[in-house]
């Protein structure tokens, strides 16, 4: 111990935190803890989220309100405000009221609540229905902050809240009321939120031009503004001038008009804020418990009282720019994920300081990324949204915010650098399991630095993602014809929680343009000619395409189902671009128009610039076991002939109970991932016919087709009890499979390499994005020997064109778990004897001598 | 006559992703059939060259007893532990037990393939083993030397296909038949359970002259690594003396790379009552970590030598 103690600032064993991981932090993560920082970063608000609101992991988490009122009190004292002044007066008066702390070795500082608790809502963005059931499910968690104080949301309040703010500003509200009354029924059907589209709302993006503006700051884009502003108002004077009828013009120079002095707005109060920060930090310096932290206060306040106006001299200063940035885009303006490419975008700062002058070394450069990455994770939440309609999505996160490192750069060169590796180190280091971390893999990447990335995910934090790098490029190219350079493709960062986008020259996107067709209702209503089976959904309508136990054969089931498949996802997209329509017709993002070089330039707000790329897409859940349920009933019902449409219709409706044995038949059929042709050219078919479909019949606002992403995201949990009993054997409730690649835990018997080659029969590149889910044990990747493997494994695969991979690894309590709650374990994978296999499908005698050898760990 | 369809063997299974037999991605194929018996086998259901009954899942009986019934010897009763009285058993031909049952709970290990089956098989698999050049196929079992034409003809059509080979082996033939396998192998994975002949007919059933000489002559004529494997039996060989008379015959053999100490498990013990055999070794107890560090430091001793683990490298 003695030995570990000299060599690194921190003693593994005894720091005092449980982890909950198999592997333990490699040497190369412990050398840039610091006992300080690791204590911070176990100090933090944890908003591990679960659905009830009782077992919430921050106990005093809640929905921040304050933006809600501070727009109904803008709004009360001048009801005549455009609106993009309003929404920029209102985020100046949350700014200016909102209490500031800052605690010791805090080296990043401010939140965007009053406490590190809260997590805003957005009146302008959120589903209002949401905001309701959030209130409805748990009131004592919906509070704002008035002088000061934290105070609770009164059922009154929300009322007013709805009627002065709702009803007049909120784009969901305003575009529901446009639906037919069966369409606004089904899509935002209060009896099950989400059962056949994710109602719109919550947060949108900002993929901004952090590589632009931070090197401005806050003063030089204010100045740039007013400028504009000038600009425009002459304009104007010319216009009414020349235009004394007023031909239309006069309302667009308006609008510009409105939208500089709101953007100003805000920069003049983020630097105020920003500067209360400093103040904040020097009157705490003295009270700080130690010499460190004390020093770390004054350095925190010297940094704010510098970046408040201008653009960062030091590492330090510019994390902390990004920081305010983020505290008012994430958290005032509702927008997700974030550093996009922290790697890339701080990559000048940190050679400066750290390789070329030295002035800050390694670990301290790591405690400020890991400062930065713990209060990331404390802020993370999903506000309204928890309580009020995600169900089980999002178990167990914070929210969805991911930070996409390595890749290549601009000209197709390596990008991965020393920063890369020490964000890798700090997550290893300080167990950071969130946030995200996606590393682009292209066939140039530094073995050693692949190495290092997977070495880091065995640890047991699952993390970093791969992603194939080339294939993202190309796919943003085709996708996208004529929208982005190769240059600006190879600058792609995930601007979703899962989606490649570009994120340089104002391309990176704003809006939140994400699809949610509940795509696995397509099969029950191909089964019940247009019809939800479920008792209290008869007056759910699809389209009709006929008595399925008519069809002659397979193909005509296939075709029909095709056009069900349609339907859903038309029907999804025509709302979602309607409520994009008003939301862009009616709504300002003044901060984050402040963020956008191509803003600057025209004048209008980010939600209207056209420069901004949409990169939508559609996320779809229910995919393989769609293909699976296909696969059986081409194999029992055309092929085979075992059993008729009408008994597995009559099976189906009895959610399989009394029908068990046939149920055994149907799981047994051939399934996706399996290696196996007969669903997997199923799976390929489809594929491409869904690609098409979507290349001729769907378009987003931009007019771009909107293809599908398969990734659940743990959607498939909030549409479990959604779909009803399905033709692979699952019965309503049972989880659906977790990925959009591989195969149902259910029905994963090939070994990784048989599931992998099924994967690559797929052309990935018709897709967004893919998530493939792969659970390891941790003994299978142990040694340099089990790395070198890994390593072979991943990188065989991406050369073959595997898009994704994530990985999981196990622990010993958890297959102890598993052999008491078998049911809860289906794809737990461990070694056994020279191979893998599934822990719960072993015989108990062999789980017993796995679990005994597991916790003899060599 | 088209390559690899002239010799028929039985091998139980193809795994894939195979972690402790070899270097890099592998698939490790389990041929059925030995020339010994250890009494320690961790995988007695492959001694036997033909195929064999084994009750796979006993969990999943719902004591229907229609195996039972539909068995023309009355060999199997389920309150009989072990169920099947292998005395009487038919055997594979047979099998009317294992398809009447409705739950899988029995399952026959072994099936017959040609070589050229075997490779087109692992060849599927050929995209992992090729980033690291070092991946490939480890013929294991049984012993693949109890079926030399098969895996002679099996590795050679994968070495053609530049797929890295290995096998797992006793060593137990006669020099000719283990050359004409080893030919064909990049890698020789192999076990000396015990320098003392007469123990060693003890335990294995045969006594060790032969597999001594063959290693001499491999040393001399194989070109790959050979890793010799010592399968550490409580009581038997797992005294330092063994150990260290192992590693003096090792050592003036070069082309011996390392030497893997493989600790004591009990895994197999479940095995053993599902095919109706007695576990001899019930209570035995993996060796103490600082006991194998003191084998270990015995083998190290030959100034780093031979690349020397506990458990193995892989």
């Amino acid at each position: 111990m003695a030995k570990i103690q000299e060599k690194y600032m921190l003693d593994p064993e005894s720091a005092g935190v449980k982890l909950d991981m198999p592997g333990e932090p490699t040497s190369k993560g412990w050398a840039v803890v610091t006992p300080e920082m690791w204590k911070f970063r176990f100090s933090v608000a944890d908003k591990i989220q679960v659905d009830a609101p009782e077992y919430f992991a921050d106990a005093e988490a809640y929905t921040d309100m304050t933006p809600f009122f501070a727009m109904k009190e803008v709004y009360d004292g001048n009801p005549n405000l455009p609106m993009a002044i309003l929404v920029a007066s209102a985020f100046a008066k949350c700014l200016d009221e909102q209490p500031v702390k800052v605690r010791p070795y805090e080296m990043v500082i401010g939140l965007y609540s009053g406490d590190q608790h809260g997590m805003p809502g957005d009146p302008q963005k959120q589903n209002w229905q949401q905001v309701e059931a959030a209130f409805k499910n748990a009131p004592e968690r919906m509070k704002y902050w008035k002088d000061g104080k934290k105070v609770r949301v009164s059922e009154q309040e929300i009322k007013e809240l709805k009627e002065k703010v709702g009803n007049r500003f909120n784009a969901v509200m305003r575009a529901s009321v446009k639906m037919p009354e069966l369409d606004r029924h089904m899509y935002f059907c209060p009896e099950a939120p989400g059962r056949y589209a994710e109602p719109f709302g919550s947060v949108q993006r900002a993929n901004a031009d952090h590589d632009w503006y931070i090197r401005l700051g806050w003063r030089k884009l204010v100045e740039m503004k007013r400028e504009k502003l000038g600009e425009y108002e002459r304009e104007l004077q010319l216009n009414s001038m020349e235009d004394p009828l007023n031909l239309g013009k006069t309302e667009e120079i308006q609008d510009k008009i409105n939208n500089a002095k709101a953007s100003i707005r805000v920069g003049e109060a983020v630097i105020r804020w920003t500067k209360r920060l400093a103040e904040e930090a020097r009157k705490a310096a003295p009270q700080m418990p130690d010499e460190k932290a004390r020093r770390i206060a004054e350095q925190a306040a010297k940094n704010c009282d510098w970046v408040a106006e201008n653009a960062p001299r030091t590492f330090w200063e510019a994390v902390q720019m990004f920081w305010v940035s983020y505290c008012v885009f994430r958290g005032l303006e509702s927008c997700h994920p974030g550093a996009s490419k922290p790697d890339r975008l701080l990559w000048e700062w940190y050679e400066r300081d750290v390789i070329k002058e030295k002035a800050l070394d390694r670990a301290a450069a790591g405690e400020i990324i890991a400062c930065w990455a713990a209060k990331v994770h404390e802020t993370a939440g999903f506000g309204p949204a928890r309580f009020g309609g995600l169900g089980k999505s999002g178990q167990g996160t914070r929210d969805y915010t991911v930070w996409t490192i390595g890749g290549q750069d601009r000209h197709g060169r390596d990008a991965t650098n020393e920063l890369t590796r020490l964000i890798l180190d700090v997550w290893d280091g300080y167990r950071f399991h969130f946030p995200d971390l996606k590393f682009r893999w292209y066939p140039g990447t530094k073995r050693d630095d692949f190495r290092r990335v997977l070495e880091v995910a065995r640890t047991g934090l699952g993390l970093p993602s791969i992603r194939h790098d080339p294939l993202a490029i190309q796919t943003l190219l085709d996708h996208y014809p004529g929208e982005l350079t190769i240059e600006q493709a190879r600058e792609w960062g995930i601007v979703g929680c899962n989606t490649p986008g570009c994120t340089v020259d104002s391309k990176g996107p704003v809006r939140r343009e994400a699809y949610y067709a509940d795509i696995e209702k397509a099969l029950e209503f191909v089964l019940f000619n247009g019809r939800d089976p479920e008792p209290g959904f008869e007056w759910v309508k699809s389209i009709e395409t006929g008595d399925p136990a008519k069809f002659k054969d397979f193909e005509e089931f296939y075709q029909a189902w095709f056009k069900q498949y349609e339907w859903v996802t038309l029907f999804e997209l025509k709302y979602r671009n309607m409520f994009m329509e008003e939301l862009e017709k009616t709504n300002r993002m003044p901060f984050v128009s402040l963020l956008y070089k191509s803003c600057m330039e025209s004048g209008l707000d980010a939600l209207n610039d056209p420069t901004i790329a949409r990169f939508s897409f559609q996320s779809i859940v229910g995919w393989v076991d769609s293909i699976d349920s296909l696969a059986a009933v081409k194999y029992l019902i055309y092929d085979k002939k075992k059993y008729s449409m009408e008994q597995l219709l009559q099976a189906l409706k009895a959610d399989w109970k009394g029908y068990e044995d046939m149920r055994e038949d149907f799981r047994n059929t051939p399934k996706f991932g399996n290696d196996d042709d007969y669903a997997d050219d199923i799976m390929a078919r489809a594929t491409d016919d869904v690609y098409e479909m979507c290349r001729t019949k769907t378009r987003d606002r931009s007019g771009y087709p909107v293809y599908p992403n398969q990734l659940p995201v743990s959607r498939m949990f909030q549409a479990a009890p959604f779909v009803g009993a399905l033709p692979n054997g699952r019965k309503r409730n049972d989880q659906l499979c977790d990925g959009g690649i591989n195969p149902h835990a259910d029905f994963d018997k090939a070994g990784p390499w048989g599931r992998m080659r099924s994967a690559l029969k797929v052309d990935q590149a018709k897709c967004r994005a893919y998530i493939y889910n792969q659970r390891l044990d941790y003994d299978s990747v142990a040694g340099e020997a089990g790395l070198d493997k890994f390593m072979d494994y991943c990188w065989s695969s991406l050369e073959q064109g595997q898009t994704q991979m994530q990985f999981n690894f196990v622990s010993s309590e958890i297959l102890k778990d598993a052999q008491k709650h078998p049911e809860k374990y289906p794809y737990l994978t461990v070694r056994v004897s020279g191979y893998n296999a599934f822990f719960t499908g072993l015989p108990p005698f062999m789980q017993e001598a796995v679990v005994s050898r597991v916790e003899q760990k060599l | 006559m088209v390559a690899g369809t002239t010799v028929k063997a039985y091998i139980h299974k193809v795994d894939e992703y195979a972690v402790h037999d070899g270097p890099g991605g592998r698939a490790l194929v389990f041929l059925k059939g030995c020339h010994l018996s250890c009494k320690w086998c961790q995988n007695p259901e492959l001694i036997k060259p033909e195929p064999e009954i084994m009750i796979i899942h006993g969990d999943r009986c719902i004591f229907c007893h229609k195996c039972e019934k539909v068995c023309p010897v009355d060999a199997v009763r389920l309150e009989r532990s072990g169920r099947i009285d292998r005395e009487k058993c038919l055997g594979s031909s047979c099998s009317k037990c294992v398809e009447a049952c409705p739950k899988g709970v029995y399952e026959v290990v072994g099936y017959k393939t040609t070589p050229g089956e075997l490779y087109k098989h692992v060849a599927k698999y050929k995209i992992f083993y090729n980033y690291s050049r070092r991946g490939g196929v480890t013929l294991s079992g049984g012993d693949p030397l109890f079926h030399p034409e098969f895996s002679a003809e099996a590795l050679r059509l994968c070495q053609e296909d530049h797929i890295h080979t290995a096998i797992e082996t006793a060593l137990s033939a006669p020099y000719e038949t283990l050359w004409k396998v080893a030919e064909y192998c990049n890698l020789i994975l192999c076990d000396i359970k015990h320098m003392d002949s007469k123990k060693h007919k003890e335990g294995v059933g045969v006594p060790n002259e032969l597999i001594l000489d063959n290693l001499k002559k491999l040393n001399r004529d194989f070109k790959g690594d050979i890793v010799v494997r010592i399968p550490l039996i409580p009581g038997f060989n797992d005294d330092e003396e063994n150990i260290a008379r192992t590693a003096e015959f090792l050592n003036p053999l070069p082309q011996i790379k390392g030497i893997d100490l493989l600790p004591f498990n009990d895994l197999p013990a479940a095995k053993y009552e599902s095919l109706g055999r007695d576990w001899v070794y019930q209570g035995a107890k993996r060796q103490p970590r600082e006991y194998l560090e003191k084998l270990k430091g015995i083998v190290d001793s030959y100034n780093g030598r031979f690349q020397c683990t506990i458990g193995g490298l892989w």
